[in-house]
């Protein structure tokens, strides 16, 4: 086990140990999965993590500080990924969405892709409509996050996120239904 | 023995087998023995499993997966070479640890800002007034308090409305000390005096000029009182006038002197006063008691302490009591604050706050008051 690794397991924090480019590589995939989540489009989530990146660069990065760095970058994440989300709802775009046009070739079949295109902007509409710290609750922990992470990155108390998660799925659940009916699949 | 019914974010917890505070046995206990929670427990699981089928559909497949990070670090790389690394001031160590209480603090101040604006002022049309800082005030909060803060779905400014950069500052970069003069319409000041540990007074300084940036906060009164009630502070509202209100914060350009040794650092931040401007007439004394309970204090405290601040030209500043001491000093013939970490360890950051002649000062350093004091006393 290296330096970092070992350090890492101690939470989120960055040590002295830990330069910039690993503190990329380490949470690369993390942060472009949240962006890609939100905005859907690779491309688009590749430029969003790049952004995030730098700000974390310009704005907080100071070697040899320890300093929440992993809990700063996906609160920054989710904003940037959720002002990309509304940015884009004030151009109307929910009811004409284009298809990924990078969805892999092999897909069967095209409305299949569709349809699930469509469904997937639903939810990210019905996301972007809840308070922030509910939508970050909800797209972070079904990202994979867990509790204390949660707990870091939206800044409350460990023991309040069963509560505020529970909230934001009931929130996210109505929200969705009012939108779009049941949601049940088509 | 029997024991009262799980809450929900128990229940939630629970269901993800997040445990706290070695509740596991007691919480099994109970659902086997609790049919009403059960079937909460139930509801919930079908909930948790209906949302969770949604959401996990946006998680990147196929093609779509991250790129490899060596790839996308091959990208970044060139871009970082003109970018400035941060520098930042010491003192946010412990706003991470305790930044739900100062996001809360800045709106406190936010609002303790919309406080200032007499009716008299409103001869100048839309705006009742600006605001500028004259003076700070620290005011003790308790952490304990001010957890009950995460209840809210939202905290810091946008607890009370709808917040929007109007102008979001470019990254600071650096100057010369010459190029800063010409920037800013304040005599610019630098060190005449610094301690041994940091680089003398030939060394070269390093100087940066931070844009300028504008935010405007349009207040939702329900949304106020929503989360007022959430916090159990029913009896407290915000004033229907303010309903609809814009408060306009204008942040100015900042330029930033630094010194820095192989071990420590002094960065002095010098900029006008943040303007504010307010489209609502309110009553300063009831908003300020609002803050005040927001941020956990006793309606008799309230009272006590918003009657007791000059809210027309301070700037107060809520800070956690284990986190940070601090200390009201005169700096170069004026009120100012020391504020200091909390800590026994080596050397806790500090920071020295004053206003002068319209120009707010930021000392920060790692140093103890006398020496911050001897510095900013030397600045010219």
């Amino acid at each position: 086990m290296s330096i970092t690794d070992a350090l890492s397991r101690t939470g989120l924090r960055q040590s002295e140990a830990e330069s910039f480019s690993d503190t990329f590589y380490r949470h690369y995939d993390r942060v472009y999965g949240v962006l890609y989540r939100l905005v859907g489009n690779r491309q688009e989530a590749e430029d969003l993590s790049q952004e995030v990146f730098l700000r974390l660069y310009r704005q907080v990065w100071q070697p040899g500080r320890e300093h929440n760095v992993a809990a700063w970058l996906y609160r920054v994440a989710t904003n940037v990924g959720f002002n990309a989300l509304r940015a884009r709802k004030h151009r109307h775009a929910w009811e004409a969405m284009p298809p990924d046009e990078s969805l892999p070739s092999s897909q069967p079949e095209p409305h299949v892709a569709v349809e699930r295109n469509v469904e997937q902007e639903q939810v990210r509409a019905a996301l972007a409509d809840l308070p922030a710290r509910q939508a970050t609750m909800l797209l972070l922990r079904y990202a994979g996050f867990r509790y204390r992470e949660l707990a870091e990155i939206c800044q409350v108390s460990p023991a309040s996120v069963g509560t505020l998660l529970a909230r934001a799925e009931r929130a996210f659940e109505a929200r969705y239904r009012e939108r779009w009916g049941t949601g049940e699949a088509a | 023995m029997e024991t009262a019914c799980l809450d929900e974010g128990t229940l939630r917890s629970a269901y993800d087998e997040s445990w706290g505070d070695g509740r596991r046995a007691e919480i099994v206990a109970h659902l086997q023995s609790c049919a009403a929670c059960r079937r909460r427990m139930d509801e919930m699981a079908d909930r948790q499993r209906w949302v969770e089928s949604r959401l996990t559909a946006l998680a990147p497949a196929g093609s779509n997966v991250a790129p490899l990070p060596n790839v996308a670090w091959s990208h970044l790389q060139p871009r970082l070479g003109k970018a400035t690394p941060a520098r930042r001031l010491p003192l946010p160590r412990w706003l991470d640890r305790h930044a739900p209480a100062f996001g809360l603090g800045l709106a406190v101040a936010f609002l303790a800002l919309i406080f200032l604006f007499a009716p008299a002022r409103t001869a100048f049309g839309q705006f009742l007034g600006v605001f500028r800082v004259h003076k700070f005030a620290a005011i003790r909060i308790d952490p304990a308090k001010v957890q009950r803060l995460d209840k809210l779905d939202t905290s810091g400014p946008e607890m009370f409305g709808t917040l929007e950069v109007v102008k979001e500052p470019a990254p600071a970069r650096e100057v010369s000390l010459a190029e800063a003069r010409g920037a800013v319409p304040f005599p610019v000041r630098t060190f005449g005096w610094l301690p041994d540990s940091v680089q003398g007074e030939d060394a070269p300084l390093t100087v940066r000029l931070g844009d300028d940036g504008e935010a405007r906060l349009t207040v939702d009164a329900a949304q106020v009182n929503a989360a007022l009630a959430l916090l159990g502070e029913d009896d407290l509202h915000v004033p229907v006038a303010l309903d609809g209100a814009t408060v306009t914060v204008h942040m100015p350009r900042t330029v930033e002197v630094e010194a820095r040794g192989a071990h420590r650092f002094l960065s002095l931040m010098q900029m006008e006063s943040p303007s504010v401007k307010v489209s609502a007439p309110v009553d300063p004394n009831v908003l300020g008691v609002v803050a005040l309970r927001v941020l956990g204090f006793s309606p008799d405290e309230a009272n006590r302490l918003a009657a007791q601040i000059n809210w027309a030209n301070t700037l107060v500043l809520p800070l956690p009591t284990d986190a940070v001491v601090y200390q009201e000093v005169e700096v170069n013939g004026v009120s100012g604050l020391f504020i200091r970490e909390r800590s026994e360890k080596g050397y806790p950051p500090a920071m020295l706050l004053w206003q002068k002649n319209d120009v707010v000062y930021a000392l920060s350093g790692q140093y103890a008051m006398s020496d911050m004091l001897a510095v900013a006393e030397g600045l010219h």
